[in-house]
């Protein structure tokens, strides 16, 4: 279910008739598909009408259109613009919120009406478009994790006297011009970004091991400017399809490639630090594994006194400037 | 590129405020004081592509502050100064993404002012040399020629030989700069990365040819000249990369007078914005982690390897030995 939120009967009228939307309350209006909420006029009246709905309901994405006033000079009246980012601004000053768009264009939400030119001016540097609205109501879904979008009818030059007027003489074109956007908003297709890697039966992933594969071709993919595809072929995929293993183990072995692949000085120095670690069978040797302290822990096990001695006179042989030495990167790479 | 340009009321007749207004030719917006817009609202740090805003305005408060530990070569004081907010380039791995509210660009025009604090600051060490940096936030040379500062900075130098101004830049905007005197104590630095490297990260920036040419320039006409290669991002092939690019500056590397090496790194609100600004940068293609001073780094054996290497690269090209230093490096 989509929220569309507009702040008056006026622009939402198109909307309401096209889609057979019936009345629940002065504000709310429904069918299985589209609520629709007359938020009111103003910032903050629009924040907690949004908020209330939201707090009784859940919502796939709550969508705000309206009309607006123009401060880029240059846009015209009767287009339509997604916008990009909103701020809010109170007597004229910038608050320090502020909420993120996919639009073109950036929106300033008033707390008063602009209706001269001395309150658009200084606006001017941050915004095209001034509205009454929609900071409120990105404010509110940004509270309640609700994805928000937000489209803005130019219906006259912000600062202008007599806008008010000009709007209310054509309140039923604006109106149309809104539906139309919105069932162009509600046809798009949702593309997902997400590419799948359909490596086959030979491979068994864990839901934690899936998410780690795509991170690390993703990885792989962004450092060579590969696609996935060729990250496989580097790899020599065939090969370990080949193999007589397990699909789990062949999962394994297919994270530990591209691991190595991703970043082949890890592999190095994990190298280096097995060597030094070999030296002193029967110690189990701990280090830091993001190689970030120099720390290093030991512990055995022991049965009797002889054994206990042993192992005391090999922990007293333990040399750790090897390993300072890797953590120094003085490792053979090249 | 450029949006609006907001003028403080007070700066209206000033000659610097003036010559910058009518070399850009924007709407003039005539505002108060700067900070009743400049950062009030969080902008996104990408709006500075096509909306980004000017202000020009007098520096109020401190405007020379001490540097951090290990910003350049050890045994003197340095302090950096502050002429200007946010720049005009867009280097992805950049702190001021997470430093401030807004990329939007602050000119202070004060630069009397600004000078006086920096001799104050110079009175204060009387038995030594004391390094004054320009560029902590912002590339000091990109715009000089809408500001015209260099030649009082430059002034400062010739009648302060204690003095020692550092320009730090990725700029090859040095047109004003080659009609100033040459001194030992002023000195332009550029950043420099591999231009495999540079290509994909440092955006809207000149090319790493063109930054070496002119330091080639430079140095022919006698002017003091250093290089940064901070921050260093790891990347395949990385060390073959910075042998390309020494190759290419052997002509200077013997009269650096200083090399910096640094590691990339960042704190955590600014990794946050590199993430969030540009999700696919070659940045994210090797594993970082929290390190000891809960900056984001490389793994430091990494690191590590990655410093050495450079180093011995950079005196095997003739980059004298005593003259490279780690910066802000554990």
């Amino acid at each position: 279910m989509k929220l569309i939120t507009l702040a008056h009967y006026g622009e939402a009228q198109s909307i309401i008739d096209r889609f057979s939307l019936s009345k629940k309350s002065s504000e709310l209006y429904q069918n299985d598909e589209l609520t629709l909420l007359l938020t009111g006029e103003g910032p903050f009246e629009a924040c907690a009408s949004v908020s209330s709905l939201l707090g009784q309901k859940n919502f796939s994405e709550v969508i705000n259109l309206g009309i607006a006033g123009a401060l880029d000079q240059k846009l015209l009246v009767g287009e339509i613009f997604e916008i990009r980012s909103i701020y809010l601004a109170v007597e004229g000053k910038l608050q320090y919120k502020t909420f993120k768009g996919a639009g073109q264009k950036d929106l300033i939400t008033s707390f008063e009406r602009i209706l001269g030119e001395d309150k658009a001016h200084p606006l001017r540097g941050f915004g095209d478009i001034v509205d009454r609205e929609a900071w409120g109501v990105a404010f509110s879904c940004k509270e309640h994790g609700v994805p928000f979008r937000s489209f803005k009818l130019i219906s006259d030059v912000a600062g202008t006297i007599g806008a008010c007027e000009a709007v209310k003489e054509s309140a039923q074109e604006l109106s149309l011009k809104l539906l139309a956007k919105l069932e162009e908003v509600l046809g798009e297709v949702n593309e997902t970004r997400e590419e799948s890697f359909h490596l086959g039966d030979e491979f068994y992933f864990t839901f934690s091991l899936k998410h780690r594969l795509h991170h690390l071709v993703e990885m792989i993919t962004l450092r060579d400017e590969i696609t996935a595809l060729d990250v496989f072929k580097k790899i020599d995929l065939g090969a370990l399809k080949e193999l007589n293993i397990t699909p789990k183990a062949r999962a394994k072995l297919l994270m530990e490639k591209l691991e190595l692949e991703l970043d082949p000085f890890k592999g190095k120095l994990q190298e280096a630090l097995s060597e030094w670690k070999g030296n002193y069978q029967g110690l189990d040797i701990h280090t830091d594994p993001q190689w970030e302290s120099q720390s290093v822990k030991f512990s055995f096990t022991v049965q009797n006194k002889n054994e206990l001695e042993a192992k005391l006179e090999l922990l007293a042989k333990v040399d750790l400037e090897p390993f300072y030495q890797i953590l120094q990167g003085k490792v053979d790479v090249e | 590129m450029w949006n609006k340009i907001y003028l403080e009321k007070k700066l209206k007749n000033h000659p610097r405020a003036e010559a910058i207004i009518s070399k850009l030719k924007l709407e003039v917006i005539e505002i108060d004081d700067y900070r009743d817009f400049w950062g009030k609202s969080k902008k996104p740090y990408l709006l500075k592509r096509d909306t980004l805003n000017l202000f020009i305005s007098e520096k109020k408060g401190q405007t020379v502050k001490l540097a951090p530990d290990a910003y350049g070569k050890a045994g003197e004081p340095h302090y950096y100064f502050v002429h200007a907010y946010n720049c005009i380039y867009e280097c992805q791995y950049c702190y001021l993404q997470g430093y401030f509210n807004t990329p939007d660009i602050v000119l202070f025009i004060n630069h009397e002012e600004i000078l006086w604090e920096m001799k104050k600051v110079l009175d204060s060490h009387p038995e030594t040399s004391v390094w004054f940096h320009a560029g902590e936030f912002s590339d000091s040379l990109a715009l000089t020629h809408l500001t015209g500062e260099l030649e009082l900075y430059h002034k400062f130098c010739e009648e302060n030989p204690r003095a020692i101004i550092e320009l730090r830049t990725k700029s090859v905007n040095v047109k004003a700069l080659k009609t100033l005197k040459p001194l030992d104590n002023f000195i332009v630095s550029f950043s420099l990365s591999p231009e495999k490297v540079a290509r994909r990260i440092d955006e809207k920036t000149p090319s790493i040819k063109a930054r070496v040419k002119v330091m080639e320039e430079l140095s022919s006409l006698g002017f003091s000249i250093a290089a940064h290669f901070d921050p260093i991002i790891y990347q395949d092939q990385f060390r073959e990369l910075y042998k390309d690019l020494l190759q290419s500056m052997s002509n200077i590397n013997p009269k650096l007078l200083y090399l910096s090496l640094g590691v990339v790194r960042f704190t955590k609100d600014v990794y946050r914005e590199v993430e969030r600004n540009y999700p696919d940068s070659l940045i994210h293609a090797t594993t970082m982690i929290k390190s000891f001073d809960n900056k984001i780094r490389y793994s430091r054996p990494l690191r590590n390897w990655i410093l050495s290497s450079v180093f011995d690269e950079a005196v095997e090209h003739g980059v004298r030995k005593e003259r490279i230093y780690l910066c802000m490096e554990d």
